[in-house]
C-alpha cells in the first residue's frame, strides 16, 4: 500500500534520512521505533509533504505522493496525527473534527462512529481545544484524523505524555480502527505495547533503517532487548 | 448630557478606526506579516472614492461596493508580486517588513506623482449635516460611515465564525502546518486574506472619504492609528482590533471635547504606552478566539 525506497531527507546541509526504504501493506499495523532525533518524525512529515525529500520515492496505492499537493494528500487517504496533537487551541473539539472532513463536509456516520470510540469527546464537543486535558486532546486528534475518512492512519507518538491507562485506550483505539480496514503506521516509544498491537515493526537509528522484522521476532531480538527494553 | 454626546461621537469614530485596523490584523494573524503599507492602501481607497463620487456622485455606500473587488484585485497583485516571494524565506517576518515599508514610499510618491499634493475633499449633500437623538447631536456622513462598519464588520464576523471558510482560515491561523495535514491549501488562504485584508481598509478609506481630506500622505496618519489599535486591542486578533478601535475612537472623542483637538492623539499614544506597560500582548491578548 505504502512504499517507499531510497529516501533522503535533510534540513538545509544536514542530511537527516539515508536511503531509507520501508513499506506498509493493506490492512497492517507497523511500528516505527527509534530513540528521539533518530528523524521519525522528519519521515512521518516527508509522507505527508510537510518537508521535502532530497531523493526517493514515496509509492502509495500505486500513485507517486511526490507527484500530489501536500493538502491534497489527506483527500488521497493519507492522514497524519501529528506529534504533540497540533489541534487547533482556539477551536472547539466539533469544530476540530469538522474541518478534517474535508471537502465532502461532515459524514454523519463517520461522526457518530467518533464519539461511539471515544464517548469523551462528544461530552466537550463545544469545549475549546486548548482547555482539554492531554488524554482528551490526544483522543480529538485521532478523532480529527478518523473523520478524514484515512486510508492510512499514522500517527507520530499517541502515546506521548498519557497515563498508562489512557495510553492503553489509544492502543485499543487503533486495534479498532485496523478491523475497520485502516492501515496503521505509528511511531512509538513505548516498545512493547505498540509492537504488540503491531504485526511488524521497524527500528530508525540515525536516519538509517537498522532493523525490520515481524513484531514477535522484534520483541526476541538481543539489541531491542538491551537498547529499548532494558531487558 | 456632554458624556453621552462623547460615548456616542466616540463609538463611531471607533468603528471608523475599528474598520480601518482589521484588515491589518486579519493579515496579521492569518499570514504572520506585518504590512507598513497598510495606510497607503487606505490613501488609495480614498483616492478611488474620490475620483468615483466626482465622476458619478453615487453614494459612498455604493462606491464601496466598487471599490471592494478593485482592491482586491489591487491586492493580489501586490501579494503576487511582493508578498509570496518572500514568504518561507529564512526572515520572512524582517523581509516583508522592509518590503511592505518599501511598498509605502513607492505608493506615496506614485500618488504624489499622478495626483499632486493637493488636499481633495469631496462634498456630499449631507456634508456637515446633523442630526439629534434626544439631546445627541451626530453628523450624518460619520453615521452612515459608521452603519457601513458596522455591517462589514457583522458580516465578516460571521463568515470567520460560521462559515467552512472562515473556519479554513482560523484553523491557519492557529497552526498552518496542522492546517495542512487537514487539507487546506495555505497558500489559497494566505493569498484571498491578503485581498480581503487590503480590500476592506480601502473600502474603510472609501467611506471616510466624506469626513477627511484625500492627499498623498494621509496614510501615514492612518496606518499608524491602525498599528496603534491592533497592538492595544491584541495583535493578530479581529475582535482586538474592534475593541481596540473602540477605545481609541472613544479616547480621542473625550480628549478632543475636554482638552483640546490637538491633544486628542497625544491622549491615545499615552493610553497605547500605559496598555504595553501593564498588558504587552494587548487588551485580549491570546484570549480572543478569533
Ligand atoms: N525543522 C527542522 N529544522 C532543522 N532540523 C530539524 C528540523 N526538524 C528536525 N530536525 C532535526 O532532525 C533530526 C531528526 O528529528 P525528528 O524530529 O525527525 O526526530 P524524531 O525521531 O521524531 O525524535 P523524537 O523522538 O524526539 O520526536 C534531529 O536531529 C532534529 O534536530
Ligand atoms: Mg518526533
Amino acid at each position: 500500500m505504502l512504499k517507499i525506497e531510497n529516501l533522503n531527507v535533510a534540513y538545509g546541509d544536514t542530511q537527516v534520512l539515508w536511503d531509507l526504504s520501508l513499506h506498509v501493506k493493506e490492512n497492517e499495523i507497523v511500528t516505527l521505533l527509534g530513540p528521539n532525533g533518530a528523524g521519525k518524525t522528519t519521515l512521518l512529515h516527508t509522507i505527508c509533504g510537510l518537508v521535502s525529500p532530497l531523493s526517493g520515492s514515496i509509492i502509495f496505492q500505486g500513485k507517486n505522493l511526490l507527484d500530489i499537493k501536500p493538502y491534497h494528500r489527506p483527500e488521497n487517504g493519507v492522514v497524519l496525527v501529528p506529534e504533540g496533537r497540533k489541534l487547533f487551541p482556539k477551536m472547539t473539539v466539533q469544530e476540530n473534527l469538522s474541518i478534517a472532513a474535508g471537502k465532502a463536509g461532515v459524514d454523519k456516520d463517520t461522526q457518530d462512529w467518533v464519539f461511539e470510540l471515544m464517548p469523551r469527546l462528544a461530552e466537550r464537543r463545544k469545549q475549546l481545544c486548548g482547555t482539554l486535558s492531554g488524554g482528551e486532546q490526544q483522543m480529538c486528534a485521532i478523532g480529527r484524523g478518523i473523520m478524514a475518512k484515512p486510508k492510512l492512519l499514522m500517527l507520530d507518538e499517541p502515546s506521548l505524555g498519557l497515563a498508562p491507562l489512557i495510553v492503553e485506550q489509544v492502543f485499543d483505539i487503533l486495534t479498532k480502527l485496523k478491523q475497520t480496514g485502516i492501515t496503521i503506521f505509528f511511531v512509538e516509544q513505548f516498545v512493547e505495547q505498540s509492537l504488540g498491537i503491531s504485526e511488524r515493526g521497524y527500528l530508525l537509528e540515525d536516519g538509517r533503517i537498522v532493523l525490520e522484522e515481524d513484531s514477535e521476532t522484534m520483541l526476541g531480538n538481543d539489541y531491542v532487548k538491551q537498547v529499548y527494553l532494558g531487558i | 448630557m456632554i458624556v453621552l454626546q462623547i460615548l456616542a461621537s466616540g463609538i463611531l469614530l471607533g468603528g471608523i478606526y475599528a474598520l480601518i485596523s482589521v484588515g491589518l490584523n486579519l493579515i496579521f494573524g492569518v499570514i504572520k506579516i506585518v504590512n507598513m503599507a497598510h495606510g497607503e492602501f487606505l490613501m488609495i481607497g480614498m483616492y478611488a472614492a474620490y475620483f468615483i463620487y466626482t465622476a458619478t456622485q453615487i453614494n459612498v455606500g455604493l462606491i464601496s461596493i466598487i471599490i471592494f473587488p478593485l482592491m482586491m484585485v489591487l491586492g493580489y497583485i501586490i501579494y503576487r508580486l511582493v508578498i509570496k516571494p518572500l514568504l518561507g524565506t529564512a526572515e520572512t517576518e524582517t523581509n516583508t517588513i522592509l518590503a511592505t515599508s518599501g511598498l509605502t514610499f513607492v505608493l506615496q510618491n506614485l500618488a504624489l506623482m499622478l495626483w499632486t499634493a493637493d488636499y481633495r475633499a469631496i462634498k456630499t449633500p449631507t456634508s456637515s449635516q446633523s442630526f439629534s437623538l434626544g439631546k445627541i447631536m451626530l453628523s450624518v456622513d460619520r453615521t452612515y460611515a459608521f452603519l457601513i462598519c458596522l455591517v462589514l464588520v457583522i458580516v465578516l464576523y460571521y463568515i470567520l465564525m460560521r462559515t467552512r471558510f472562515g473556519a479554513k482560515v482560523r484553523a491557519v491561523s492557529q497552526d498552518k502546518n496542522a492546517a495542512i495535514l487537514m487539507g487546506i491549501n495555505v497558500n489559497f488562504i494566505y493569498a484571498l486574506t491578503f485581498c480581503v485584508g487590503i480590500a476592506l481598509v480601502g473600502v474603510a478609506g472609501a467611506i471616510i472619504t466624506p469626513i477627511f481630506s484625500v492627499y498623498p500622505s494621509v496614510g501615514v496618519f492612518f496606518g499608524t492609528a491602525s498599528f496603534i489599535v491592533v497592538v492595544l486591542g491584541g495583535l493578530g486578533s479581529f475582535t482586538g482590533a474592534l475593541l481596540g478601535g473602540l477605545i481609541i475612537g472613544l479616547v480621542e472623542t473625550a480628549a478632543g471635547v475636554l482638552a483640546s483637538a490637538e491633544l486628542a492623539q497625544v491622549f491615545s499614544l499615552l493610553l497605547f504606552l500605559l496598555v504595553l506597560f501593564v498588558k504587552p500582548q494587548g487588551l485580549l491578548g491570546k484570549n480572543a478566539r478569533v
